[in-house]
């Protein structure tokens, strides 16, 4: 029960580096950002 | 919507929110030892032990590690005797980058609701008053976590919440494996 939990069902995505901030707590928090070249490379 | 999904009665006035941080309330459901169902209420996130001496501990506490939680005695009798689960549609690891750090966000379903495994205390501050925390189990990564973190925590399959909930079930190692 304690497993990984099955990668085929799981997406991410980066999100606005807002999320460090707990003040900020709205929509944005979760929305897809785009990364630049630098930033890139994850996978 | 997440008292629905999860067949629960909501105890606490809360709204769902897009950040929460340690330290601070999250929305838990717990099952009724005495009825048949399930209650959501909000918990402390960092779980300070029972026989703690004081709250400093409950920032290190935000996490248990469900390989070393049955012998840690931190969690060995939430583990045993207090365990929930703690919705969500989403959450956020933190990649380090050299000196910064980028955040993902990672969702299951394309984002529907799901829970991680939980555990929770109580805690009697000097005033007397009882303060409930809770702690998020984690696991090894999956291949998608991987990339960020090399942790991730504990999500369960909605059909192991009733036994997870189940507070007659003691017996952790057969929680813990099946």
């Amino acid at each position: 029960m304690l497993k990984p939990f099955d990668a085929q069902l799981m997406r991410c995505y980066p999100v606005s580096t807002r999320i460090n901030y707990v003040a900020n707590d709205d929509a944005e928090c979760s929305a897809h950002v785009e990364l630049t070249e630098s930033q890139a490379g994850l996978f | 919507m997440i008292e629905e999904y999860f067949d629960t009665v909501s105890d606490d006035d809360w709204t769902p929110r897009y950040n929460i941080a340690p330290t601070q309330p999250v929305p838990v459901i717990r099952q009724n030892p005495k009825e048949p169902r399930r209650e959501l209420s909000l918990l402390r996130w960092g779980l300070i032990p029972s026989w703690a001496k004081d709250q400093s501990v409950a920032p290190q506490m935000i996490n248990a590690r469900s390989e070393t939680a049955a012998t840690k005695p931190a969690f060995r009798d939430p583990l045993t005797n207090r365990r929930c689960l703690i919705p969500a549609d989403g959450f956020y690891e933190w990649q380090r980058r050299g000196k910064a750090k980028q955040p993902y966000c990672f969702e299951v379903n394309e984002g529907e609701l799901f829970a991680f495994a939980g555990l929770w205390d109580r805690w009697r501050d000097p005033s007397g008053q009882w303060l409930k925390s809770c702690s998020i189990l984690t696991t090894t990564p999956n291949v998608v976590t991987s990339a960020v973190h090399d942790r991730m925590p504990v999500i369960l399959d909605p059909d192991r919440y009733d036994l997870w909930l189940d507070p007659g079930m003691t017996n952790v190692e057969a929680v813990s494996e099946c």
